[in-house]
């Protein structure tokens, strides 16, 4: 259940993102996807099933603020998030370099699946610039880096606290 | 649960996207797609609210000296927007006295409410526009237009919030009329800050700075909304000119728009129409 907040609030801290940054340069979105950050985050433990789950709801999120075709982003983030977790179970990334690879990896397949469906089922779409890939491809690594970081930060400072508690229990027993 | 059963449940999810994806929506957009347009609007107001408000915060420390000015030439505006107004009340009761004493029956002026734009991606292929309708609902095929011209129309409405295609979006195509030669074609969007007028045949006379405001005949948009201005003409090998528009709107000053109340069908047509269906 608390995954399950935890998640809640993520992807609705990627929708603020998300506005924020189109309120900041109405560009954001080509170059910044919030949700699939989530979406491989939730994947870096090698969990396919969280993954699989985590990848449509924030994949449908993302379709339902923006334009075109429902469904698109949501089958795009299903299947990287999926690929992503059986990646993370093989690699058991933990350097910070090699989850920046798996996150931009993932970025640049999400893109690929987006285009390729978007040809082939929706009427209307366009082919990505190059630097609108490269671009996708480094904000994806670097803004997943730096949530894997503070989470990792995060859960290191809770168990501290919880360890110093159970320190003093036992003490006061 | 074994690799079967992932594989299983990774087929299923997929098979529902595409499903999704390639199903006709229904009249207002799917059930979900409302549930999390409405969900994730009020967050995304949340944002546009806080972020105007520290701009404004920002913008009145840092243009405080002149906010009187403008201030005063605002007045004088008003005043000057007051009289017009006036002359123009004279205009349209003229207008109706003769429409009566020719027997010509006049259009219903359209209600309309003002929004607020929570969300503007004018940029990425997947254009859109999310709005907060205040206290009003929003339908769909709703035009959506500011002063300055059409923005687009109302494509998935949800409680207070609603999606809105931009006519610059390459789904979009609304009927158009040059307003110079009442020639009328399609405007459709091409790029972030392109239209096309399509089917316009070669022997058409059309100019550059001709303005193109909408025809009225899509049942959705009613006539003489600025749409855009034609900033070039080619000849192409086929039968039609290549026209690219400027639009009237800039859709990065999108801060509130109006939205248009769908015009009521008379009760006698409705009639008429459901009597020939049968």
């Amino acid at each position: 259940m608390l995954q399950l907040v935890r998640f809640v609030v993520a992807l609705a801290i990627a929708a603020a993102i998300q506005v924020l940054g189109l309120e900041i340069h109405g560009g954001f979105a080509r170059v910044a996807d919030p949700f699939l950050i989530v979406a491989v985050f939730v994947s870096l433990p090698g969990r396919p099933v969280a993954a699989m789950f985590a990848g449509s709801a924030t994949g449908l999120a993302c379709d339902a603020l923006a334009g075109g075709s429902f469904g698109l982003h949501g089958f795009a983030n299903t299947l990287t998030a999926y690929l992503s977790a059986r990646l993370g179970q093989r690699l058991m990334a933990q350097q910070p370099f090699q989850v920046m690879l798996l996150f931009m990896l993932a970025g640049v397949f999400q893109q690929a699946l987006v285009t390729l469906a978007g040809f082939l089922l929706v009427a209307d779409s366009e082919l990505p610039e190059l630097w609108e890939v490269l671009a996708r491809m480094v904000s994806t690594g670097l803004g997943g880096l730096a949530l894997a970081l503070v989470a990792r930060r995060f859960s290191s400072w809770l168990q501290n606290r919880n360890d110093a508690r159970r320190g003093k229990l036992s003490m006061a027993r | 649960m074994g690799d079967r059963g992932i594989h299983a449940l990774l087929v299923g999810l997929l098979v529902g996207q595409l499903l999704l994806l390639s199903s006709r929506p229904e009249a207002e957009g799917s059930t979900l797609e409302r549930f999390l347009l409405g969900t994730l609007g009020p967050i995304g107001r949340t944002v546009d609210v806080m972020w105007d408000g520290t701009r404004n915060l920002g913008g009145a420390a840092r243009n405080r000296s002149a906010l009187a000015e403008e201030n005063a030439y605002l007045h004088a505006e008003i005043d000057a927007l007051h009289q017009e107004l006036a002359r123009l009340h004279g205009v349209e009761e003229e207008l109706q006295r003769l429409a009566r004493l020719s027997g010509y029956a006049r259009r219903p002026t359209r209600g309309l409410f003002v929004a607020d734009v929570v969300l503007v991606d004018r940029s990425s292929w997947l254009r859109t526009l999310v709005l907060h309708t205040g206290p009003s609902q929003p339908e769909r095929n709703q035009p959506v237009v500011t002063a300055q011209g059409l923005v687009g129309r109302v494509i998935v409405p949800s409680g207070h919030y609603a999606k809105v295609q931009l006519i610059t979006d390459r789904a979009s195509a609304v009927s158009a009329m040059i307003l110079r030669t009442r020639r009328q074609g399609i405007a459709r969007g091409v790029s972030e800050r392109g239209l096309a007028l399509t089917l316009i045949p070669l022997q058409a006379d059309v100019a550059i700075g001709d303005l193109v405001v909408t025809a009225g005949i899509d049942g959705v948009f009613p006539r003489g909304i600025p749409i855009g201005t034609v900033v070039s003409v080619e000849s192409s090998q086929g039968f039609f000119h290549d026209i690219r528009l400027e639009p009237a709107v800039d859709f990065g000053l999108l801060d509130q728009v109006y939205v248009l109340s769908l015009e009521t069908i008379p009760d006698e047509l409705q009639e008429v129409w459901d009597a020939s269906a049968r």
